[in-house]
C-alpha cells in the first residue's frame, strides 16, 4: 500500500515539475544568407530569425555575431552585429538583417551567432542559445565574377568592329568580281537570244 | 634552242600553275591576315576572359604563333582546290571579255588572244580563290573559336579556354581545309 501511495507522489511530483518545464520559453535562432553568390566587394545580407517558442515572454536578448565577421575581412554597410531587444513575446517571429562587404576572397567560415537572454523579468539566471550556422564559404573574386556574369556589351562591339574587316572585306572583293563575270555571261546570252 | 627554252618557260608556268607552292606576294597576304585574325581574339580574352597580357605573355604567342601557321596553310590549300574549279567557271566569261577587247583589233593573231585569255582566266581565278578563301576561313575560324571559348569551354580556367579553344579551331578549320571537294 504505501509503495504504491509513494509511487503515486512521485508520479505526481514529476508531472509537476514536467509543466513548469513546459511552461519556459524558449528562443530559435536561425542565421541565413540571400546570396547565391558571394563576391569580394559586393553586398552580402545575412538574415538572423529569432522566434519565442514558448508560452511566456523572454527579456534581454542580445546578439552577438562580431566573432563569424571581423572586421579585417568584413566591412559593415548596414545594420548592427550586436543586436539588442527589450523583449520577444510568446510565439513572435523576429527578423534582423545586416549587410556587410567581404573584403578578401577564397574560402571563410561563417560560424554561429550567439544569442543570451533571460527567461523572465525577475530570473537573472542568463540563458544561452546558438543560431545555425552558415559554414565554409567561397568568396568569389570580382574579376571572376565579372568573367562569369557580366554581358561585356561594349566588348563585344568593339571585337566586332575588329574582326569584321578581316571577313568582309575579302567577301567583298571576291563577290564584286563573282558578280562581274556572272553579269558578263548572263548579258552575253540575253544578247545573243535577241539576236 | 630559244624554242626549248620558252617551252620549258610554259611548262614551269603550268607547273607552277598546278602546284600548292604560293608566290611570295601571296604568301604575305596570306600570313599578314592569318596573323591579325589569330591576334583579334586576343581582346576577347584579355576584356572578357580577364587574361592579363603581363601574365598570359607566353601563352598568347604560342596561341598566335600556332594559329598564324596553320590558318596560312589553310588559305593556301582551299585557295589551291578552288582556283581550278573558279578557272573552269570563268573560263567562258573571260574569252569573252578578251574577245571584246580584241575586237577592235584585226592584227592581233589568235595565239596572243588566247595566252591573253589563259593568263587573265589565271589572273581572275587567283583573285577570286585567295579573297574567298581568306574569308571562308577567318569567318569559319573566328566562328568555332567563339562557340568554343563562350560556350563549350566557357567553365574551364581561362588557360584551359584559350589554349583549347585556339588550338582545337585552328584544327578544325585546317582540317576542313586539306578536304578535296
Amino acid at each position: 500500500m504505501f509503495f504504491k501511495i509513494s509511487l503515486t507522489f512521485i508520479a505526481l511530483i514529476s508531472i509537476v515539475f514536467s509543466q513548469t518545464d513546459d511552461e519556459e520559453s524558449f528562443l530559435f535562432v536561425t542565421k541565413q544568407t540571400f546570396n547565391r553568390f558571394i563576391v569580394e566587394n559586393k553586398e552580402l545580407t545575412i538574415k538572423y530569425g529569432l522566434y519565442n517558442s514558448g508560452p511566456t515572454t523572454v527579456f534581454n536578448v542580445n546578439l552577438n555575431d562580431m566573432h563569424s565577421f571581423p572586421a579585417d575581412k568584413f566591412e559593415l554597410l548596414v545594420g548592427t552585429l550586436n543586436p539588442k531587444w527589450e523583449r520577444i513575446h510568446a510565439g513572435v517571429n523576429l527578423t534582423h538583417v545586416v549587410v556587410l562587404k567581404p573584403k578578401q576572397s577564397g574560402l571563410s567560415n561563417i560560424t554561429y551567432a550567439i544569442v543570451t537572454y533571460q527567461k523572465s523579468e525577475k530570473n537573472t539566471d542568463v540563458q544561452r542559445t546558438y543560431s545555425s550556422e552558415i559554414g565554409d564559404i567561397y568568396i568569389m573574386t570580382s574579376r571572376e565574377y565579372d568573367r562569369r556574369f557580366s554581358s561585356h556589351i561594349i566588348d563585344w562591339i568593339l571585337f566586332t568592329a575588329m574582326a569584321s574587316p578581316c571577313i568582309i572585306f575579302p567577301f567583298f572583293l571576291w563577290f564584286n568580281s563573282k558578280n562581274k563575270y556572272e553579269l558578263l555571261l548572263t548579258k552575253d546570252k540575253l544578247i545573243r537570244k535577241v539576236q | 634552242m630559244s624554242n626549248q627554252r620558252s617551252i620549258s618557260s610554259d611548262e614551269d608556268l603550268l607547273l607552277q600553275d598546278f602546284s600548292r607552292n604560293v608566290t611570295t606576294k601571296s604568301w604575305v597576304l596570306f600570313s599578314g591576315n592569318a596573323a591579325v585574325v589569330s591576334a583579334i581574339p586576343l581582346w576577347l580574352f584579355w576584356r572578357i576572359h580577364h587574361m592579363d597580357f603581363s601574365s598570359y605573355f607566353i601563352h598568347f604567342i604560342i596561341g598566335t604563333v600556332i594559329s598564324t601557321y596553320f590558318l596560312n596553310l589553310a588559305y593556301q590549300n582551299m585557295k589551291f582546290i578552288l582556283k581550278h574549279k573558279i578557272a573552269q567557271k570563268r573560263e567562258d566569261a573571260v574569252s569573252r571579255e578578251i574577245s571584246k577587247i580584241f575586237a577592235n583589233d584585226k592584227n592581233a593573231n589568235k595565239k596572243d588572244k588566247d595566252d591573253r585569255i589563259l593568263a587573265r582566266k589565271n589572273e581572275v581565278a587567283d583573285f577570286e580563290a585567295t579573297t574567298y578563301s581568306i574569308f571562308y576561313n577567318n569567318a569559319f575560324y573566328l566562328v568555332c573559336l567563339i562557340i568554343l571559348s563562350f560556350f563549350v569551354l566557357k567553365n574551364f580556367s581561362p588557360t584551359v579556354n584559350y589554349l583549347f579553344s585556339v588550338g582545337l579551331s585552328t584544327a578544325v578549320v585546317f582540317l576542313f581545309s586539306t578536304g578535296q571537294k
